[in-house]
């Protein structure tokens, strides 16, 4: 990180696999960093409280609603981004999934819960109960579908990377 | 019959959606575009004494500061013209007095800061319908009341059937404000291109009806006013009406520079226009044998400070004054109230869920008191073929019954074996609730056009909202006619400029009327392939099918045709291989006589609906959990069955918020005090009942519909709150009637039943 005279600073970041350089102001969020310093829109404005989920993004492995977290806090960190999640194995097999599944209506939410679900198909293994399903997506909001269609599409997702036998 | 369909379902705009690539109006601002802020009113009633607007230029980075007196002074509305750009004279907490544009947000936020408004308390607020209507209540409209006019229904001697009757039976409701909660916040951008053309990307639902608001706001002809919308994040009604565009465009033709500007989500639940509070009486002359006689029903729709659809959502109340039930004797009142708030507007099925609410608790009160089954009662009541709606419609078929037939078998069976409750103090019930619903009317129009490699365009004004009509629905109607595959035919939609004229994607009514209108346009496409096919193998057109991409004579694949080739041919002698498709729902006939202030008289292609919840009510808690629910809907024809589905299970999720936990809250000073998503709640992946069965019922196909589908966007969101008050009074006995159903209104009934 650099400091520049008009209090905005210059982070070095890793965002999609690729060293970025992006200017914030103390109080940019990770959010708009990525939005408008990056044209990442991939994760989008929902709440701004962090409790819709739209705006995840991985950081350092994790998923993170990133409307909580200021972009300075990452400086030096992994961002992964939910373009660049639904290149990845796990993340072609759940936007498949999805897709047939018709738990794209208007959409908006739906990438927040690709990122939040590729980061946990791993542990939930071949075969999630609902139940658990429930418990990893619980801080994604979906106004549209009712939630039915993105559980039937992670259990397809989870048994696909199974058979397919893939890692990310 | 199910529609080809490619791997990946039927819509063409879900891969790009999912993968984060899809472009929503926050995404598509160019990056040197200006931040504009809405600057809000903190306290209301009130007059604006004092903006400084000299401090607020001065900060840096601020370009431009617009006030009342900077922006038109023409007042906007769909039913009356009545809301200012940007207001003087406060009405609610969070209207807008001032705008600022910047180079970044910080900046706008900085100069909103600087603008330090002082505003004038000019009274104390109405904040709720009952100090509305109180003795004296501050007048939101100088002069006039706060209670207006009734959208009216009076139809045969009421007062005689109530003096007649072997009972009377009375029921009154109250439901709260709830909001739309689409995720995506209301944005618009703006821009005046260099040749005068104000040019507006934004999620509309309607974007004609912005682009004619938006032409009289800068008295500009229609057609240099262009209104895009990109990928929808969401709208649910919320998005019918003017949104950001009017500030967004105000901020662009002062500054000259593109300007964006978004909603935040405290902005969302403070200044909207979500669904209206209720207070709602029925009352019933009923005869020994459980037959209703007559009905009077009085309402109070909370409005808020503007008109905005309000008529349109009274008028929807009092067709629902009976629910799907056969009275012959009707009085229906359905106020608006104005109030110190922000103004309410349409929210999927407008006054649906409280009028289903009303009629389901009084039909069981009813039941109750004459020691009858509420089942049964309702199926002795039921709308049916030959009988006449509450403004004298003709009710065109026995879906009504069909509809409860289907639910009740799935109800006997639950009864047989409920789910077991998980401990002693969880008791479990089983509730019924019907409703009726329609399909909106209105206008639309396509023009298709045939491509030289056989592939077809079609551009529709009707606006892909999510539900799937547009991209989906709408492409399959298309490509069935033609005997193609959805994935030929493109969809061009969403844009004022480049496609012809729809109402609005609103009303249960896309598919219904962008359908018809689409297929129309394939009709005119069909007739000039045909006849060039016809005229070719001197062939009688009767006898002409399209199939596979080409025409061919029926049951003669040797003789087919490639439609590219006759496109081609056709071209070549006559001219380019184009169709319109224009549509204007037809009037549906009743009595004029009986209705008043009823902008909306009759249900157009009327629906029946019936849900069943099983609920496990915790009688330490007042908590409510959902094992079993059933979902049974008069579709018609099921032309897309995944965007069908989706729209139920969508419904069902979103009507169990409005009837568990959604509800505006507002102080005393008439600001909302859950303005943000963890305080207002909506429904979690963890709330949803654990067994959604979904049934449609296709056997009453429309007449007016396209292929015979009848509209299903909104009524799916209707019926929860009643059926889950019928669980609950069945599971302990505690009639609730008040919405939403939260806990503690449960506990507090269930100590009021204990002695």
């Amino acid at each position: 990180m650099t400091s520049s005279p008009a209090g905005s600073s210059i982070l070095t970041l890793e965002v999609n696999a690729e060293p970025r350089r992006v200017t914030v102001a103390a109080t940019t969020l990770l959010v708009d960093a990525l939005r408008d310093g990056l044209g990442l829109t991939g994760v989008k404005h929902g709440c701004g409280t962090g409790d819709c989920g739209s705006c995840t993004a991985m950081v350092d492995g994790q998923a993170v609603t990133t409307c909580l977290v200021y972009a300075m806090e990452c400086d030096d960190m992994a961002i992964v981004t939910p373009e660049h999640v639904a290149e990845s194995v796990i993340g072609r097999i759940l936007v498949e999934e999805f897709v047939t599944a018709g738990a794209v209506q208007c959409g908006i939410c739906i990438p927040g819960f690709i990122v939040q679900a590729a980061a946990v198909l791993d542990e939930l293994g071949p075969a999630p109960a609902p139940a658990e399903i429930k418990d990893a997506l619980a801080g994604n909001i979906c106004r549209c579908t009712g939630y039915y269609p993105i559980i039937a599409a992670v259990i397809a997702a989870a048994a696909r990377l199974a058979a397919e036998g893939g890692a990310s | 019959m199910t529609a080809p369909h490619s791997r990946f379902g039927g819509r063409s705009d879900a891969g790009a959606k999912a993968g984060g690539r899809a472009g929503y109006t926050e995404d598509l601002a160019p990056p040197d575009a200006l931040v504009g802020v809405v600057v809000r009113a903190r306290s209301a009633p009130s007059r604006v004494a004092e903006l400084d607007v000299d401090a607020a230029a001065a900060v840096a980075g601020v370009r431009c500061v617009l006030t009342a007196a900077d922006v038109p002074k023409v007042r906007m509305g769909i039913v009356e013209q009545d809301e200012p750009v940007l207001a003087t004279d406060v009405r609610y907490v969070g209207e807008p007095i001032a705008l600022i544009a910047a180079t970044d947000l910080d900046a706008a936020e900085a100069g909103a800061v600087a603008l330090a408004p002082t505003l004038a308390d000019t009274g104390p607020p109405a904040v709720s319908i009952e100090s509305a209507m109180a003795e004296g209540a501050p007048q939101v409209v100088a002069g006039e009341g706060n209670v207006k006019e009734p959208s009216a229904v009076e139809r045969l001697d009421v007062d005689r059937a109530f003096a007649d009757a072997h009972a009377v039976v009375s029921t009154t409701v109250r439901t709260a404000r709830v909001h739309q909660g689409y995720i995506e916040r209301r944005a618009a951008i703006a821009a005046f291109t260099e040749e005068g053309q104000l040019v507006v990307t934004m999620c509309s639902q309607a974007p004609f009806q912005v682009r004619q608001t938006l032409a009289s706001l800068f008295s500009m002809p229609l057609n240099r006013v262009t209104v895009r919308v990109p990928a929808f994040g969401g709208g649910f009604g919320g998005k019918l009406h003017n949104g950001m565009a009017p500030y967004a465009a105000c901020l662009a033709r002062v500054t000259g520079q593109t300007v964006r500007v978004a909603s935040t989500r405290s902005d969302e639940l403070q200044a909207s226009n979500p669904r209206e509070a209720s207070i709602v009486t029925l009352e019933t002359a009923v005869n020994e044998s459980g037959d209703l006689q007559a009905r009077r029903a009085v309402g109070y729709y909370d409005s808020g400070a503007y008109a905005v659809d309000t008529a349109f959502i009274t008028s929807m109340g009092a067709l629902q004054s009976g629910g799907p039930y056969q009275i012959p004797a009707v009085r229906a009142r359905i106020h608006a109230v104005r109030t110190h708030l922000h103004s309410t507007g349409s929210f999927r099925a407008p006054s649906g869920p409280q009028m289903c609410f009303a009629n389901e608790v009084h039909i069981e009160d009813i039941a109750a008191g004459l020691g009858l089954s509420p089942v049964e009662l309702r199926r002795r009541n039921l709308m049916r073929a030959g009988g006449l709606g509450p403004t004298g419609q003709s009710i065109e078929s026995d879906a009504a019954l069909a509809v409860l037939d289907e639910a009740e078998a799935v109800m006997a069976a639950w009864q047989g074996s409920p789910t077991p409750p998980p401990d002693p103090q969880t008791k479990v019930g089983i509730g019924l609730a019907m409703s009726w619903w329609f399909t909106a009317p209105g206008h639309s129009s396509a023009t298709l056009r045939m491509e030289e490699d056989g592939s077809a365009t079609l551009f529709t004004g009707s606006t892909e909202i999510g539900t799937g009509a547009v991209v989906s629905g709408v492409r399959v109607i298309v490509a069935r006619r033609l005997g193609l595959v959805p994935e030929q035919v493109h969809v061009v939609s969403g844009n004022t400029e480049t496609t012809p004229p729809d109402f609005g994607s609103e009303g249960s009514r896309t598919l219904y009327g962008a359908g018809t209108a689409a297929m129309r346009a394939a009709d005119e496409v069909r007739a000039i392939l045909a006849e060039e096919y016809a005229r070719r193998l001197e062939a009688s057109l009767s006898d002409v099918r399209f199939t596979d991409g080409a025409l061919q004579i029926a049951g003669s694949p040797e003789t087919a045709v490639a439609i590219s080739e006759l496109v081609g041919a056709v071209s070549m002698a006559s001219g380019p291989v184009v169709g319109t498709g224009r549509f204007q729902a037809e009037p549906v006939a009743f009595d004029s006589a009986c209705a008043t202030n009823m902008p909306l008289p009759t249900f157009n292609e009327p629906t029946f609906h019936c849900h069943v919840a099983e609920v496990h009510l915790d009688t330490g808690l007042g908590r409510i959990s959902i094992p079993r629910y059933l979902a049974v809907h008069d579709t018609g024809t099921v032309v897309d069955r995944q965007s069908v589905i989706g729209q139920i299970e969508g419904g069902v999720v979103q009507g169990i918020g409005q009837a568990l936990f959604e509800e505006i809250m507002v102080g005393e000073n008439g600001a909302t005090v859950n303005d943000s998503l963890v305080d207002y709640r909506m429904p979690t992946i963890c709330d949803i009942p654990h067994e959604l069965v979904v049934k449609t019922v296709e056997d009453f196909p429309s007449r007016t519909g396209p292929l015979g589908a009848k509209g299903i966007g909104e009524a799916p969101v209707m019926l929860a709150p009643a059926a889950l008050a019928s669980a609950i009074r069945n599971a302990a006995g505690v009639r609730l009637t008040a919405l939403p159903l939260s806990a503690d209104r449960v506990l507090a009934a269930l100590r009021e039943q204990r002695p």
